[in-house]
């Protein structure tokens, strides 16, 4: 069983172009997956349609093998959680508290359990400081990270990220990678993560890349990254550990690893004091 | 930006703080009621004696309430010069260089001052010590009986809350907007007539266009998190009258028979 | 002509509750010529401290000179728009602010407000168009019809067309793709280098600033807390490190290899430097 499985899926909003053109692609069950591409590639696009927010063209999309309809839109949305890029957007109550309960209300949770459900999660995100602060007083990392309280709140087994950190700071952009990283690996989550951060897609177990509404590769980083001419042309950028070894073997130092930065320190230091 | 002071939330834990927002809605308007009663000034007398008390009971300062004021004297003034040309009832004060003034001039405008005056002093307990939140599920439910010919209460109740929700963060956009416009040098000062009017769809047009975008947006984010127009949500925050509320409704009733009987 | 800050202190809504100083005892002069970062935490002033430089914002007390210009308190600067002229402010999200029919007179709104006969200000945007990266095509469209990278490009050819000396631009890169970033970076780097403008940038990215900027003013708490040499602000980790920003790349590998034992002794700033020193190193 894949919690996302798509299959030739298409989708135009003005019937001429596709901006998802015959897109197919599986996310395994527990796996922190990365979708990457340029913008107006078509990736937030997918998101969309994943949870049904926008209606397919033509194809098919599998949650947990059931179809996506307009029958089971409302059980779909109960298995994936997405988190998207403006953290004021996606703020609906008017405290955190209220914002975290705002999910809960949809799904007609008993109001005398909501309190504990809110503690909760609140804490998981690390939020229980602020759970009567507004908005406005919050940073957007922290936004951000009630975003996913709530999200968290009704129990998702995916849980999508549409550049949930594109919009934040150093500092919030590393709270929330860490956030999810915990969630991954803690609690087992399937994570899709949209970004446009190389280093998050290193450290992923597969990543898709899109280009001009298809997906043009589909791997593990170890084998997709590392080819920076092909990066270029796909309008994205190598990671740094890459250029680094290309310029290297530009200069006749040809090294085994060239996308974890801690082997390839290793490897260097090695040749190093071999001469 | 001062100004916005009169009314605004103030978060404190005061007899009137606690109580239910529904009931205070409803306390709100008996005693907006009883101020249109002609129970003359002896009326006026007790609702302002009644008022005070819930001042003190809300812990405002009389003097806020004063400051907030202030904009009021220039109208009450105007008012005051109007009503002296015009009324000719009732005895005559004085009569220097052929201007006559009568008592029910006097008497006209401070009717008047005082109704204004308690009636902003009134909505102003309300708003000051209720959370706009509160307000809206007060209002919510108060609107509810109404959902039988149709009334949406509780689309109202979120679409309240969310313009509330969204003032702060439409501030801060038009502050930025009206900073980068002026950066490419927009002058709402200065200018000629066309001038004036690009500068000020320069602000609007943007303004509009985020905004709308926000919407789709926020849309978005509320679909995707099980929100459904017009099906049924539990709700987190449940009202409970306690006997604070038995006690300000005993006190707003009896007020208002004394008011009615006063007038009769 | 210099710009410089003089004692400045900033203080939002003055005298009531919510006051909150936002820059403190600010002495800074920036170098005229050269592409300056102006780094530092959410919160710490940045965007307080450019907003000075056009009179958006008047200190609350000292003095900031802008070209000829000086702005106090005391009394109010006259002649705002021929300030704003010069000193082109470009702000977060830019795509924001455009609201003409068209791509072209969108970008002749600003040369149109600082009294540019309109035939010139038309010369101006097309040029200003073509130096962002868009060709003629664009002129005719609706800038609501074009993608967000576009948009964002428009916007900043608004501000190019006014031909200001000084740009100062406020996180101008966020949000865009890797290339689309790059492509930016590179936009400021000719204007600099070809039209010898003088560029402020306020930014997030250690990458930009490692690779794009020659001096780097480090803001904390309202207070310039470093202001150097870019090649000598990333010659220590520790000073980066300081303010909570990500290491760039290159100085997260010149660490760890100088913890395995390389020994590196010329400043780098370019992954070329690096490469370069690690092969000396390697063949020695």
């Amino acid at each position: 069983m894949n919690p996302i499985k798509v299959n030739h899926l298409k989708f135009s909003y003005d019937l001429e172009t596709d901006v998802v053109n015959d897109v197919s692609f599986t996310v395994e069950k527990g796996s922190y997956t990365t979708l990457i591409g340029h913008n107006g590639s078509g990736k937030s696009t997918i998101a969309k349609l994943l949870i049904g927010l926008l209606e397919k063209g033509s194809g098919e999309i599998l949650i947990d093998d059931l179809e996506l309809t307009e029958a089971n839109l409302d059980v779909i949305r109960r298995k994936i959680g997405i988190v998207f890029q403006n953290p004021d957007n996606q703020f609906i109550g008017a405290t955190v508290r209220d914002d975290i309960a705002f999910g809960l209300e949809n799904h007609q949770v008993d109001p005398a359990l909501m309190d504990d459900i809110i503690n909760n999660y609140a804490a998981r995100v690390d939020m229980s400081k602020y759970l009567d602060q507004e908005p406005t007083r919050l940073s957007g990392g922290q936004k951000q990270r009630v975003a996913i309280a709530g999200v968290l709140a009704m129990k998702p087994e995916i849980l999508i990220l549409d550049e949930a950190t594109s919009m934040l700071d150093p500092e919030g952009k590393s709270e929330i990678n860490a956030l999810v990283n915990a969630l991954h690996k803690e609690y087992g989550m399937t994570i899709l993560s949209i970004t446009h951060d190389i280093e998050e897609v290193k450290k992923s177990d597969h990543v898709l890349i899109m280009f001009d509404g298809k997906i043009v590769k589909d791997g593990l980083p170890s084998e997709i990254m590392i080819d920076e001419k092909e990066m270029i042309s796909l309008k994205l950028d190598a990671p740094f550990s890459v250029k680094l070894a290309n310029a290297l073997k530009r200069r006749g130092i040809v090294l085994k690893e060239t996308l974890d930065t801690e082997r390839m320190v290793a490897e260097l230091c090695l040749l190093r004091s071999k001469k | 930006m001062n100004n916005i002071a009169l009314g605004r939330y103030i978060p404190l834990n005061t007899f009137t703080h606690k109580l239910d927002p529904r009931f205070k809605i409803l306390g709100m308007l008996i005693l907006m009621v009883s101020v249109f009663f002609p129970s003359g000034f002896i009326g006026y007398g007790v609702i302002a004696a009644f008022v005070f008390i819930a001042l003190l009971f809300t812990k405002i300062s009389l003097k806020m309430i004063l400051k907030s004021m202030k904009p009021m004297i220039f109208m009450l003034s105007f008012l005051f010069v109007i009503n002296s040309l015009v009324i000719r009832t009732g005895y005559v004060l004085f009569n220097i260089y052929g201007f006559t003034l009568y008592s029910d001039a006097v008497f006209q405008t401070l009717y008047i001052m005082v109704r204004l005056t308690l009636m902003i002093i009134i909505t102003t307990l309300l708003t000051v010590s209720t959370k706009p939140m509160d307000l809206t599920l007060g209002i919510e439910d108060l609107l509810s009986p109404f959902k039988r010919i149709g009334l949406p209460s509780h689309e109202i109740a979120m679409m309240i809350s969310i313009a509330l929700r969204f003032i702060p963060t439409l501030i801060d956009e038009t502050n930025r907007i009206m900073k980068a416009q002026a950066s490419r040098g927009v002058d709402l000062k200065e200018g000629s007539f066309k001038e004036k009017i690009m500068a000020i769809l320069s602000l609007i047009v943007p303004l509009f266009v985020s905004s709308f975008q926000r919407a789709e947006e926020l849309a978005d984010a509320m679909e995707a998190r099980g929100y459904v127009v017009a099906q049924h949500r539990t709700r987190y925050k449940q009202l409970k009258p306690t006997y604070r509320d038995t006690v300000m409704m005993g006190g707003v009733l009896s007020l208002l028979g004394v008011i009615i009987w006063l007038s009769l | 002509m210099p710009i410089a800050f003089e004692k400045v202190n900033f203080k939002y809504a003055p005298n009531t509750p919510f006051a909150y100083e936002a820059l403190k005892n600010i002495d800074l002069a920036f170098e005229m010529g050269k592409v300056t970062a102006i780094i530092g935490p959410t919160g710490s002033g940045k965007s307080t401290l450019v907003q000075h430089l056009n009179a958006l914002l008047l200190p609350s007390e000292g003095t900031v000179l802008v070209l000829d210009r000086t702005i106090t308190n005391k009394h109010k600067p006259k002649e705002l728009k021929s300030l704003r002229q010069r000193v082109g402010l470009v702000f977060q999200f830019p795509e924001y602010q455009l609201f003409e029919e068209t791509i072209l007179k969108d970008i002749m709104f600003g040369p149109l407000n600082f009294k540019v006969p309109e035939a010139q200000a038309k010369v101006l945007a097309m040029n200003a168009l073509k130096l962002v990266g868009l060709d003629e095509s664009f002129a005719e469209k609706s800038p609501l019809d074009i993608s967000g990278g576009q948009k964002r490009r428009v916007a900043i050819a608004g501000i190019l067309a006014i031909n200001p000396d000084v740009l100062v631009l406020d996180e101008p890169t966020a949000g865009l793709d890797p290339q689309g970033s790059k492509a930016m970076m590179e936009l400021f780097l000719r204007l600099n280098k070809e039209n010898g403008k003088t560029i402020l940038i306020v930014t997030h990215d250690m990458e930009h600033v490692i690779n794009y900027c020659d001096n780097v003013v480090v803001m904390k708490d309202g207070e310039v807390i470093n202001h150097q040499r870019v090649t000598d602000y990333f010659e220590r980790k520790t000073q980066v490190e300081d303010i909570q920003m990500n290491l760039p790349q290159l100085l997260m590998f010149k660490e760890a290899l100088l913890d395995g034992g390389f020994e590196f002794k010329q400043p780098m700033r370019y992954l070329e430097d690096l490469a370069e020193a690690i092969s000396k190193e390697i063949k020695r």
